[in-house]
């Protein structure tokens, strides 16, 4: 019995001394990946784009002359909908500094607005920087839009608005980062 | 109880001890290694389309001739990056000269290497629509991966490559 016993143990051992090897080997190999690599985490503001200007000229970059641009994501599955609430809004906001910029989220969208870009009475935004694009998708997974100040490239997150009675909230957000 | 029994219960106290933490430091490392790549073998991710620093459009349709594809994360402001090119340069002629394509991509479209040329089988992409930016997680620049003609992740690396890397992507499509 204490030679089975004795077995037990050593083999409780070697197993163990095994899985610290694999540790140590999985941390080295942790250490090297992330000692070599670079982590752009800064949020970035749209600069390379495809897109349409408010007037449906096709634009590659942000159109100059505002102070700033509210940027948000055009759902391809309720087109119409989106379109026609931010139609209102730019409308209602013509004569201020702010330019709205709608991005596209899938290829039902960007199909709708190829064909008639002259829809939108706002910028719109096809293809765009990856990591600008995935922070604009992480804002709007909280259900807020990015606020970029043109000259400064400053980025800041607003509420998005779920309804035109939301849309004074969103002016007085706007007004607070002035 | 003899002195044998006791430094015998000791030990089996001790080694059982000893497996119980080696495992839970081994489930925390994997734990941890998952978040930071979150590219891994066996995922399927979508076609990168977009536009190239040339203006011209890459469409699903100009990807699916090749039978396997190459996608690089990188900028010109890493450093690591600059300091793998080399090696990433020598990888991407082995895997391209095995049929796949290429395809490079940047945090953003003015952080793309000059180098990188447009060719049929190799594109520099500085801007993709949202759903591709959705569809691919790259946390870390350099990222490669490499994916099989149903575009299914069969080798990624986070960080810099190794010299043999080329030929252990290229022994993944045999798995």
């Amino acid at each position: 019995m204490r030679i089975f016993d004795l077995l037990l143990c050593l083999f409780l051992l070697i197993v163990a001394g095994y899985i610290v090897r694999l540790d140590v080997q999985d941390f080295r190999a942790l250490q090297r990946t992330a000692a070599a690599s670079t982590l752009p985490t800064t949020p970035i503001a749209l600069r390379f784009i495809s897109g349409y200007d408010a007037q449906a000229h096709p634009i590659s970059a942000l159109p100059s002359g505002f102070k700033r641009f509210v940027i948000f994501v055009i759902h391809g599955s309720h087109f119409k909908e989106d379109v026609d609430f931010w139609n209102r809004i730019k409308d209602e906001n013509t004569a201020s500094a702010t330019e709205f910029v709608g991005v596209c989220d899938d290829a039902n969208c960007i199909n709708s607005l190829t064909m008639e870009p002259g829809k939108l009475h706002f910028c719109s935004v096809v293809f765009g920087d990856y990591l600008a694009l995935r922070g604009l998708l992480a804002a709007a997974a909280q259900g807020r839009m990015l606020v970029v100040t043109q000259d400064t490239d400053a980025i800041r997150t607003v509420d998005y608005p779920k309804s035109l009675a939301e849309v004074a909230g969103l002016k007085a957000a706007l007004a607070e980062g002035q | 109880m003899t002195q044998g029994t006791y430094w015998l219960r000791w030990a089996s106290i001790c080694a059982v001890l000893f497996n119980a933490g080696a495992i839970g430091v081994h489930y925390w490392l994997a734990h941890k290694s998952m978040i930071n790549q979150p590219v891994r073998p066996g995922e399927v991710i979508g076609p990168i389309t977009g536009i190239t620093s040339t203006g011209v459009t890459v469409t699903e349709d100009s990807t699916n001739a090749y039978p396997c594809h190459v996608i690089r994360y990188t900028s010109i402001h890493c450093p690591w990056c600059r300091r793998d090119e080399p090696t990433w340069e020598r990888f991407d002629e082995t895997l391209r000269s095995h049929g796949c394509d290429s395809t490079i991509l940047s945090p953003t479209g003015g952080d793309l290497p000059p180098n990188a040329k447009l060719t049929p089988n190799q594109r520099p992409i500085v801007a993709v629509p949202v759903f591709v930016a959705q569809n691919i997680d790259l946390p870390v620049t350099p990222a490669t991966l490499v994916l099989d003609k149903n575009r299914k992740i069969v080798w990624s690396n986070l960080g810099i490559l190794k010299p043999d890397d080329a030929q252990r992507a290229l022994s993944s499509f045999s798995k």
